[in-house]
């Protein structure tokens, strides 16, 4: 099956006008949410929502919150006077593309234009990770994109991933000023 | 009503030695970087 050019998609952020009720995944709860509470958790500010198009019908969409990684301890027992240490990431909190559109190329697509997302929020403020909770059958897709899986999560309904967007390699990290 | 958005990961034992070691020192093959760099396109082309 072909991909769409990226050239044939964009993205448009959720407003009260946006037309969403034609949208259908293989999933009920992402379809309730895009219909019934997206706008609502966007009015509220605690989640974002995009919306992916071609010629003019939503194909797909993804939602973005503030989230964090807590490490609570490299050990399998809390240490005493051991802190958890907390870092800032992004959560992939709702990705969905209606299922006619599936195996075109809009959810690669659509997760880069999110990693392209958080590089510009990235820029403001400190931010090193995505996070998702996947659907089972969405494992393979987040693991494609080089997600991490938190491997206590791995027999969940919804296991973790993250991804470290720190794009400075070699095993070294930049030194900050 | 869609079930809440749990905000959290809570990283423990192997998950998070792993963690903090690639936090210190993080491997970034060519695939991965060659992603991030299209992701940066991407969004230049169509930036909110």
């Amino acid at each position: 099956m072909a991909d769409i050019p990226y050239g044939g998609l964009n993205i448009r952020r959720l407003n009260h006008r946006s037309r969403v009720s034609s949208f259908c995944c293989s999933e009920d709860d992402l379809n309730d949410f895009i219909k019934n509470d997206a706008l609502i958790a966007h009015s509220n500010m605690t989640s974002r929502t995009y919306l992916c198009y071609l010629n003019g019908i939503v194909v797909g969409f993804a939602t973005l919150a503030a989230a964090t990684i807590e490490v609570k301890s490299v050990e399998d027992q809390p240490i005493e006077g051991y802190t958890p240490k907390t870092y800032p990431c992004i959560k992939l909190a709702r990705f969905a593309v209606d299922k006619n559109y599936e195996g075109k190329g809009i959810g690669p697509y659509l997760l880069r234009w999110v990693m392209g997302k958080f590089y510009q929020i990235s820029d403001e403020i400190g931010c090193r990770y995505i996070t998702v909770d996947s659907k089972k059958r969405s494992m393979w897709f987040y693991e494609k994109h080089d997600f991490i899986l938190v491997e206590k999560t791995r027999n969940k309904l919804h296991p973790t991933f993250y991804l470290d967007m720190c794009d400075e390699g070699d095993g070294t990290t930049e030194s900050s000023s | 009503m869609a079930e809440p958005i749990d905000l959290k990961v809570i990283l423990e034992g192997d998950d998070a030695r792993r963690f903090l070691e690639e936090f210190e020192r993080p491997i970034i093959s060519p695939r991965k970087q060659k992603m991030l760099k299209e992701a940066r396109e991407i969004y230049k082309a169509n930036p909110i």
